[in-house]
């Protein structure tokens, strides 16, 4: 194992003297976590002093916190290593050992883990990829009632991936996640309602879903409110709602929504576009769910 | 050296990619230069301070890099000819999926770092359009790293349209990896994967 905890000397730079002393801009993301020195394990394993050591940043502590809890069968740690080497955070990334631990906690029934471990069998990420084993695991997870589980499961039945498709099977799980709050979800309905995707078209369905999502932030969601407010789709006409919602959507970089944003501008009167102004400065978006 | 050989490869790709639109203006290197130092600072000043949990200091990492790369520029590149042959919502889902994915990775991978030093070697004019900041990372184990940032002076303000790590473009080994992807699974499975990659959970309390 490496660990990543020494500090450097900046660099004259000949030129131009331009020495900056950047504690590391991109550069340690771009070169996937190069750490060194070996941690020596502490007798006393601690797993709330391995937290804060993690939120430090002191990720040798943290690992000498945690290796022994896990090496013991604890789950959280389990997973919380796996996370360290699947971010590459502290140690050299091994995305094989973080499946290896993730396996071991997700045996044990933690959740999470089953999810993540799902996720790795379902890009192929440190392990070889393998639908149907990430739908066993995302079924586990999926089934304890985490919410991005019963996401990503339903999305695996709308593709097919692992298992027969099945639109309808995958909207009755996404649905399950839009119906405790998980914004991603929530859009992905309001689609499947303007669509007709494994339930029945339904417009004013599909904009109640697409209002549930930007109310919670969801930026492209925020776009088509503000659209069907334009419309009248499912929702009383409404220019000034309109602007407020493209504008969101637009200060949240979306360029369709900046394009519609500015036909709109151009067509209102100064008063409304102040206040469409004044809702979207003071708009917050709802908590979102935890995701689960 | 290879590492030379490497940069000098790397910048020729650079050339090819990422054509310049025509009537563009030309970003100015000395201001690409300021733009890219400002941007170091600003990280300095998140990542060098601890009392911040770990989890912040990403958010903001990440919100400094949404602000300072140009997302949809790079995330068009990459899908390169699928972009054209994908739908609406392929495309709107493909951009925040990749742009997630590339936010993520290195705000993660970022949030926990410190210490190393970082200066500016030189900036000059690249392509029709860009410029390149050359920068030199210095570590202890190990020679200094040479990153090269793409800056362009877009619409919205300067932008980095592509980074790249001892003379590699991000954008170009992305795109290579992701047409395999393509060519195997679909535009479909690309995304599923991206969904896969950004939707897992982080280390956690309890």
């Amino acid at each position: 194992m490496q660990i990543h905890n020494h500090s450097f000397r900046g660099v004259q730079a000949p030129r131009r003297g331009l020495t900056i002393a950047l504690r590391t801009l991109c550069l340690a993301a771009l070169t996937a976590g190069a750490v060194s020195g070996a941690g020596v394990p502490n007798a006393r394993a601690d797993f709330q002093a391995g937290w804060v050591a993690y939120e430090r940043g002191d990720f040798l502590t943290a690992y000498n916190e945690w290796q022994p809890l896990a090496e013991k069968g604890e789950t959280r740690a389990q997973f919380n290593i796996g996370v360290m080497y699947d971010e590459g955070k502290g140690l050299t990334q091994d995305r094989s050992k973080a499946i290896e631990w993730w396996t071991k906690a997700a045996k044990n029934g933690d959740a999470q883990a089953q999810h993540n471990l799902g996720l790795a069998y379902l890009a192929g990420t440190g392990v070889g990829q393998d639908y149907a084993e990430a739908v066993s695991w995302l079924k586990r997870a999926a089934g304890s009632g985490l919410i991005r589980s019963q996401y990503a499961l339903g999305r695996m039945y709308d593709y097919g991936f692992g298992v027969e498709k099945n639109e309808a099977e995958a909207a009755k799980w996404i649905r399950m996640a839009a119906d405790q709050g998980f914004d991603k979800a929530q859009y992905n309905m309001g689609k499947r309602y303007r669509d007709g995707i494994g339930v029945t078209k339904d417009k004013d369905a599909a904009t109640k879903w697409f209002m549930a999502a930007a109310e919670r932030g969801h930026v492209r969601a925020q776009h088509y409110t503000g659209l069907r407010y334009l419309s009248g789709d499912g929702v009383k006409k409404d220019a000034i709602a309109a602007l407020m919602w493209l504008t969101l959507s637009a200060r949240a970089g979306d360029r369709a929504a900046a394009k519609d944003r500015e036909n709109l501008v151009s067509r209102l009167p100064r008063a409304d576009r102040q206040q469409a102004e004044s809702l979207a400065d003071k708009w917050r978006p709802k908590q979102a769910s935890a995701g689960g | 050296m290879a590492l030379t050989r490497l940069l000098a490869l790397g910048l020729l790709i650079c050339f090819a990619a990422l054509p310049p639109a025509a009537a563009a203006p030309k970003t100015s290197p000395e201001e690409a230069e300021k733009f890219i130092r400002a941007l170091g600072e600003q990280a300095v000043s998140v990542l060098s301070d601890k009392s911040i949990p770990l989890a912040d200091r990403e958010t903001r990492i990440r919100d400094l890099l949404r602000k300072n790369f140009d997302l949809e520029t790079i995330g068009r590149f990459v899908l390169s000819k699928h972009w054209r042959t994908a739908s609406p919502d392929q495309q709107s889902d493909y951009l925040a999926l990749f742009s997630e994915f590339v936010l993520r990775t290195y705000a993660r991978r970022l949030g926990g770092y410190g210490n190393e030093q970082f200066k500016i070697n030189s900036a000059k004019p690249l392509g029709a359009r860009d410029a390149i900041v050359l920068t030199e990372i210095s570590r202890q184990a190990g020679p200094p790293i040479t990153a090269g940032w793409r800056v362009r002076d877009s619409d919205n303000g300067y932008k980095i349209v592509d980074v790249m790590v001892e003379g590699v473009s991000m954008a170009v080994t992305q795109r290579s990896e992701f047409e395999t992807i393509v060519r195997n699974q679909g535009l479909g499975g690309l995304i599923e994967i991206l969904r896969a990659k950004v939707s897992t959970f982080p280390a956690r309390p309890s």
